[in-house]
């Protein structure tokens, strides 16, 4: 807004104010604000953990040997990690951080605390998922071949329905009856 | 309505509640501090006026963020900040892509230790002529600190970094500072 009449500073707002050239927004507009931006942080938090829970079942599934450093255990590696799961769950957690760095929580302490503070919690809660043998159920959220992105994503790198079926069947086989899942 | 005696946070409540007419006390309060600080930070530039003018349209369109709890100071020294920076930055990836690794590690914990009068009448001067040849990083800061009297708590939450860094950036501000005057055959006396 250009101040085109040599007013002072102080002449053209208080001015501008009482013409209604410029409006306080009100207060809703910054607990909408507000309300929204915790609600995408706590959203963009569960697909991280989502996303990370699915890289370790498609790992897990292609059963590679991760000590294997021969050329044919490297190239299983390579391919059974689902690379473009990892750099999206690497964009979205960077996106995180840029959501949370405002609340000064996060700025008052250095960044490489912040962030990897971050990112430890992301991990261990995919390792509470694990632990509590949670995995194939919290695969089980999008997982249907109609659910838009998520079924795509779950044939794409864990084969069909029945195979992954198959393959559930046979861990709850090895781990014992009490983890035998019932649709 | 008199209010030189009131405080800005107490001024700020009652523009909330409207008596919009307040905020003109508010301008006149921090008018030159706003244009002390753009001058001294975008020295060169021919649209100071301009740009503290939109720090206070800026700051009576969000007032009612302003938490009541915290004082004014910061909060539109921080508009100002935020106002100056994106009128250096003008490409949109500077403002995106900007990664700042002296607020990514940690530093030894700042002391604030209070630099005799002498030292600070000193330091400003040499500011004063020299402030071009300093960085906007330190240039800030020590913007902040040496001319408007802030500490380091005030200073972390207006430029959103810890107050650590606050420090170490004020510490190396002063030594790019005596390291042009060296060059200038100028001898600094701490």
């Amino acid at each position: 807004m250009k101040n085109n009449h040599n007013n002072s500073i102080e002449e053209f707002v208080t001015s501008s104010i009482k013409s209604g050239k410029i409006i306080m927004k009100p207060k809703w507009h910054f607990v909408l604000k507000t309300i929204l931006r915790v609600l995408s942080i706590i959203i963009l938090f569960f697909v991280i953990v989502y996303l990370l829970n699915f890289i370790g079942l498609v790992t897990h599934e292609k059963d590679f040997n991760i000590l294997d450093l021969s050329p044919r255990g490297m190239r299983a590696f390579m391919v059974a990690i689902p690379w473009v799961i990892v750099l999206l769950s690497m964009f979205l957690l960077m996106t995180f951080y840029i959501l949370v760095k405002q609340y000064s929580f996060v700025y008052r302490k250095p960044l490489v605390y912040s962030f990897f503070g971050l990112i430890f919690f992301v991990l261990f809660t995919g390792i509470i998922v694990h632990i509590f043998d949670m995995n194939f159920r919290f695969a089980r959220f999008g997982e249907g071949p109609r659910t838009p992105i998520l079924g795509p994503m779950h044939k794409y790198y864990r084969g069909e329905m029945m195979e992954r079926e198959r393959f559930e069947r046979f861990e709850n086989k090895v781990r014992g009856p009490e983890h035998i899942e019932r649709d | 309505m008199d209010y030189t005696n009131k405080t800005d946070e107490e001024i700020v409540l009652l523009i909330k509640k409207g008596n919009l007419e307040l905020y003109g006390a508010l301008v006149k309060r921090y008018e030159t501090k706003m244009q002390r600080y753009a001058h001294k930070f975008l020295f060169g530039r021919n649209d100071t006026d301009d740009l503290v003018q939109d720090v206070f349209i800026k700051a009576y369109v969000n007032l009612q963020s302003f938490d009541d709890d915290r004082k004014f100071s910061p909060w539109i020294y921080r508009i100002a900040h935020n106002t100056y920076v994106n009128a250096l930055k003008k490409k949109l990836t500077d403002k995106v892509f900007s990664i700042d690794f002296d607020t990514f590690l940690p530093h030894p914990k700042a002391t604030e230790t209070a630099d005799a009068d002498s030292e600070k009448m000193f330091t400003k001067e040499m500011l004063d002529k020299h402030m071009d040849m300093i960085g906007e990083k330190y240039r800030e800061p020590l913007i902040l600190y040496f001319y408007e009297d802030m500490d380091y708590k005030e200073i972390s939450q207006i430029l959103g970094i810890p107050a650590s860094t606050v420090g170490v950036r004020i510490k190396r501000g002063k030594e790019k500072l005596k390291e042009i005057l060296e060059k200038n055959n100028f001898v600094y006396e701490k």
